[in-house]
């Protein structure tokens, strides 16, 4: 096996606007910075920016708030002919006109599909967020690329499609836009976290790095 | 492919100069504290660590040796690391396939009561064509280099559950065992498996785990052989030893005298006629003596057996110092 003459490239973690060092766990691709609450996903040729938006924690709620990083991604779905019989073809149009933004969970979780991915739930039931944006709440990073959210996050949305019309007999125009790195929070009760809006549980054995995040979380907080 | 790799880096911040192992991502930099992370790295390695000794994997084959009811002298135990890929992520795509759908159709059929044709419902099945979108998580193990034994019944999983992982030295590995060499990284394994025509592999994170056996050769009366034992549950995953036959060799081979004989018989009564029995008989039985005497004698007096019977597995005992 042939050494390379030059070693990997090294980039410092940094956000390039406000300077703040990024917290970084060893698997995370993504981060938004603590400070001002910019976005920065590393690429082969150093950091680039992504849109950063976070979600308002629902307000009155005395369970302690974790904040989770989904990638979330614009929509657009549109079933231009059909060969279907009407009802389905209807079904069809109606569901993917549905979608406007999709969501993928950006942490690291054991067996998503069998435990519960809620970036699918969040994509099939489009909460009514406020979304806010800029300096917000510390959110751990992302273990999983932008790139290969927009892959998932349109497969989630054929998937929801072909449950109502065989996909295959569609004209399907999907159109997924760019990752944009989300904070949305969720109440950390201990032994399961509880998504506010769709009340599912994730046990929290099953979020590989949670103990590494609450630990971080607290110590930043101290 | 087993080379241990040391990247030399120079922090972009202050240009301390600093030394990574293979697989490091997020590293801090020793002089100003500046947290570097490299874009393109390998995927890491791990051990499993044993808390198995030697006399402790010795003393398992024993065991094991003596409930078998064989006698041998046992060598020293060596340790063999052997390489497994982890591979994790999410498999998506989109794929057609063929799905049965019934159809009610209805024939007309005469009917003797009154004399005319009814219509009978009946059904069809015919083969449709469907479009699946699947989106499905992988998590999957695998050896990554040749052993010289049968690992298909060895429980990777529940060993990596078993022993706490810790990140492997190949340097100090190869000092105290023999490491087996990956025949390729854990990303084209990941891509050989997963990647298909119509599926690829998104989020996907793979590395390497060098799980830890005990190869212990036994010297009998019949040659040398060996006894593999797992590292961390210490039980036998593999053995090749001899094995005794009830009856020997020598008495298979008598056997075919009155096969020959009967095969002679019946051949003589054939072209001569004067047969003592049905030469029909005589034949068959002729051909199965002559057969099993053959095959039984010239068979080995051992065999490579990759996976003992449930209850001749010896579970090690962990002892509580």
């Amino acid at each position: 096996m042939s050494h390379r003459a030059a070693g990997p490239r090294v980039i410092v973690l940094r956000c390039k606007a406000c300077r703040t060092e990024l917290p970084a766990a060893s698997h995370d691709v993504a981060f938004r910075c603590p400070q001002c609450g910019r976005a920065w996903e590393i690429e082969t040729g150093g950091l680039i920016e992504r849109p950063s938006y976070f979600v308002a924690a629902p307000s009155g709620v005395r369970q302690p708030i974790l904040y989770l990083p989904y990638w979330s991604f614009t929509i657009e779905a549109e079933v231009k002919a059909a060969f279907l019989a009407e009802g389905d073809e209807l079904g069809a149009r109606d569901k993917a006109a549905r979608y406007k933004r999709g969501w993928v969970a950006a942490y690291s979780i054991h067996r998503p599909t069998y435990v519960g991915e809620w970036g699918a739930a969040y994509t099939r039931i489009n909460p009514k967020w406020e979304v806010r944006s800029g300096h917000g709440p510390r959110a751990p990073g992302a273990t999983i690329s932008g790139v290969d959210g927009q892959s998932i996050v349109g497969h989630y949305v054929l998937g929801d499609i072909d449950r109502k019309a065989d996909i295959g007999d569609l004209d399907l125009d999907l159109e997924v836009g760019d990752p944009e790195l989300w904070a949305i929070p969720c109440y950390d009760l201990g032994e399961v976290v509880r998504c506010p809006w769709t009340r599912g549980e994730l046990p929290a054995a099953c979020l590989d790095d949670l103990s590494e995040i609450r630990r971080a979380l607290e110590r930043r907080e101290a | 492919m087993n080379e241990l790799k040391l990247y030399p880096i120079k922090c972009p911040q202050c240009g301390a100069p600093e030394v990574v192992r293979e697989g490091t991502r997020i590293t801090p930099c020793e002089r100003c504290g500046a947290t570097l992370c490299l874009t393109e790295v390998h995927s890491p390695r791990y051990e499993v660590t044993s808390n198995l000794s030697a006399a402790q994997a010795a003393s398992a084959g024993r065991a094991w040796m003596e409930r078998q009811g064989k006698v041998g002298i046992f060598g020293r135990p060596e340790l063999v690391f052997m390489p497994f890929h982890e591979v994790c992520g999410r498999r998506v795509g989109v794929f057609e396939r063929r799905v049965p759908e019934r159809h009610r159709v209805y024939k007309e059929r005469y009917d003797p009561a009154s004399g005319g044709t009814v219509m009978e419902p009946t059904y069809e099945y015919t083969q449709k064509e469907d479009t699946k979108v699947m989106v499905a998580d992988v998590e999957h193990m695998t050896p990554a280099a040749r052993a010289p034994w049968d690992l298909a019944m060895f429980d990777a999983r529940a060993a990596r559950r078993l022993a706490p992982l810790r990140a492997f030295d190949l340097v100090e590995a190869q000092r105290r065992a023999t490491v087996f060499a990956e025949e390729q990284s854990p990303d084209a394994t990941a891509h050989e498996r997963f990647a298909k025509k119509d599926t690829e592999m998104v989020a996907a994170s793979g590395r390497t785990l060098f799980f830890p056996f005990w190869s212990i050769p036994v010297q009998t009366e019949a040659g040398s052989y060996e006894i593999v034992i797992d590292g961390v549950s210490g039980n036998i995953i593999a053995w090749r030893m001899p094995e005794t036959f009830r009856i020997p060799g020598l008495a298979w081979a008598a056997l075919a005298v009155p096969g020959a004989l009967a095969l002679g018989q019946a051949l003589h009564a054939t072209f001569l006629g004067d047969a003592f029995f049905d030469p029909v008989v005589l034949f068959v039985a002729g051909i199965i003596g002559t057969v099993t005497a053959l095959v039984r004698s010239n068979r080995p007096d051992w065999q490579i057996r990759s996976w003992p019977e449930a209850g001749a597995i010896p579970r090690f005992e962990r002892s509580e110092s």
